[in-house]
C-alpha cells in the first residue's frame, strides 16, 4: 500500500533537493569552464598550420570521444555491479550512462564527419576507427532499445546488463584501432600510447585540449547526476504505480 | 530583467544557463574570423602528424569556417536539447507525483468516511 510519505520522498528526489547544491555547483562550474574553454579555443590557441582553422574542432571532438568511451566503461562497470548485487541503483547508473553514451557517441560521429568533410573532402570512409565507433553507437542504441522493449523490472535490467558488458569490448578496440590498422583517422596524439609526445606541436594546443577535456568532463558529471536522479525517480514512481494498482 | 525572470520561471535556471552559454558561443563565432586573421606567423604551429600537408587545400581558412560553426552549433544544440528534454520530463514527473498524491489522499479520506459510517451503523 502506498502512502503519501513515500510520494513526498520521491517528489523530493524529483525536485532535485537530494544533493541540490552539488548539482548547481557542477552546473555553474561547467558553465564557467566552458566560457574559459571557448576563450582559449577562439582567442588563445594558435592556428595549426596544416589543418587550418577547422583544427579547432579537435578541442570538442577529442573530449567528446574520451567521454563516449568513458560512458561505455561506466555502463559495463555498473552492469557488472548490478549482476552481482542486484541493487537497482547500479541499473539506474548503467541506464543513465548509456543514454549519455548515445548523446556523446552521436556527437563524436557528427563532429568527426563534419571535420573530415571540411578538411579532407569526404564525409565517411569505412576504416577501422570510424566503423568501430559507429558500432559503439549501435551498441548504446541497442541497449536503450532493449530496455524499452524488455519487461520492466529485474528481467529487463539483466538483459541490458549483458548488452552493456558486450559493449565494453568495443571501447579498447576503438582506442587501439589506429595502432592495429592503417586508418584514415589521425594517429594517437595524446595518452600513454601516443608515439610522439610532442605530436601536438605546441604547449598551448596541449593545454587547451586538457582544459577542454576537464570542462566536458564536469559537464558530463552534471548531466550524469541529473539523469541518474531522474532515472531513480522514474523507477520509484513505477513501483508506486504498481503497488497502487 | 523581467524578461529574464519570466524566462527563468518558465524554463528553469538550468536552461537559462545553457541559453547564456549559447549566446557566448554565438559571440565567439563572430570573433573567430578576426582571431584567425590576426594570427601572426610566430603563432602558427609548424608541421604536426595530424594530416599530410598536401591534403590541406586552402591557406586562408575562410572556407573552413562554416564547418567549424556547424560543429559547435550541433554540439551545443544537442546538449541544450538533452537538458531541455530532461527538465521537461522532470516537470512531468512532478505533476504525476502531485496527481498521485492527491488521488491517494482522496482515497484515504473516502475509506475513513466509509469506516466512520460503518461504525455508526454498527453502533
Amino acid at each position: 500500500m502506498v502512502d503519501v510519505g513515500e510520494l513526498q520522498g520521491v517528489a523530493k528526489v524529483s525536485n532535485g533537493r537530494g544533493g541540490g547544491y552539488a548539482r548547481e555547483g557542477l552546473l555553474f562550474a561547467s558553465a564557467a569552464l566552458m566560457g574559459l574553454t571557448l576563450y582559449l579555443i577562439y582567442f588563445w590557441v594558435p592556428t595549426e598550420l596544416n589543418l587550418g582553422i577547422s583544427q579547432r574542432i579537435f578541442y570538442f571532438h577529442v573530449p567528446l570521444a574520451w567521454l563516449g568511451m568513458l560512458s561505455m566503461m561506466f555502463v559495463a562497470g555498473a552492469s557488472v555491479a548490478y549482476l552481482i548485487t542486484g541493487k537497482e541503483k547500479w541499473d539506474s547508473l548503467a541506464y543513465a550512462t548509456a543514454e549519455l553514451g548515445v548523446l556523446f557517441a552521436s556527437l563524436i560521429l557528427i563532429t568527426g564527419v563534419v571535420w573530415a568533410r571540411g578538411d579532407l573532402g569526404w564525409w565517411w570512409t569505412w576504416d577501422a576507427k570510424l566503423t568501430t565507433t559507429l558500432i559503439l553507437w549501435f551498441i548504446y542504441v541497442g541497449y536503450l532499445m532493449i530496455r524499452s522493449y524488455a519487461p520492466k523490472g529485474s528481467q529487463g535490467a539483466r538483459y541490458g546488463a549483458v548488452v552493456g558488458l558486450m559493449g565494453a569490448i568495443d571501447a579498447p578496440i576503438i582506442y587501439m584501432a589506429t595502432v592495429w590498422w592503417n586508418t584514415a583517422h589521425p594517429e594517437l596524439n595524446t595518452g600513454p600510447l601516443a608515439e610522439d609526445v610532442d605530436a601536438l606541436g605546441s604547449g598551448r594546443i596541449y593545454a587547451t585540449l586538457l582544459i577542454s577535456a576537464v570542462t566536458f568532463t564536469v559537464l558530463y558529471a552534471y548531466m550524469l547526476v541529473e539523469r541518474y536522479s531522474l532515472r531513480r525517480t522514474e523507477a520509484a514512481l513505477d513501483e508506486l504505480y504498481q503497488s497502487a494498482a | 530583467m523581467s524578461c529574464i525572470r519570466a524566462l527563468r520561471n518558465r524554463i528553469g535556471v538550468r536552461s537559462v544557463v545553457f541559453l547564456a552559454l549559447l549566446a557566448v558561443v554565438a559571440t565567439m563565432f563572430s570573433g573567430a574570423t578576426e582571431t584567425y586573421a590576426s594570427s601572426d606567423q610566430s603563432d602558427v604551429v609548424p608541421d604536426t602528424p595530424m594530416a599530410p600537408p598536401e591534403e590541406h587545400e586552402d591557406g586562408d581558412g575562410d572556407a573552413e569556417l562554416p564547418w567549424l560553426f556547424a560543429v559547435f552549433f550541433i554540439t551545443w544544440a544537442a546538449f541544450f536539447g538533452y537538458v531541455f528534454v530532461m527538465s521537461r520530463r522532470q516537470r512531468e514527473m512532478q505533476r504525476e507525483i502531485e496527481a498521485l498524491s492527491l488521488a491517494l489522499q482522496e482515497r484515504e479520506q473516502r475509506e475513513a468516511e466509509a469506516e466512520t459510517k460503518a461504525s455508526a451503523t454498527d453502533g
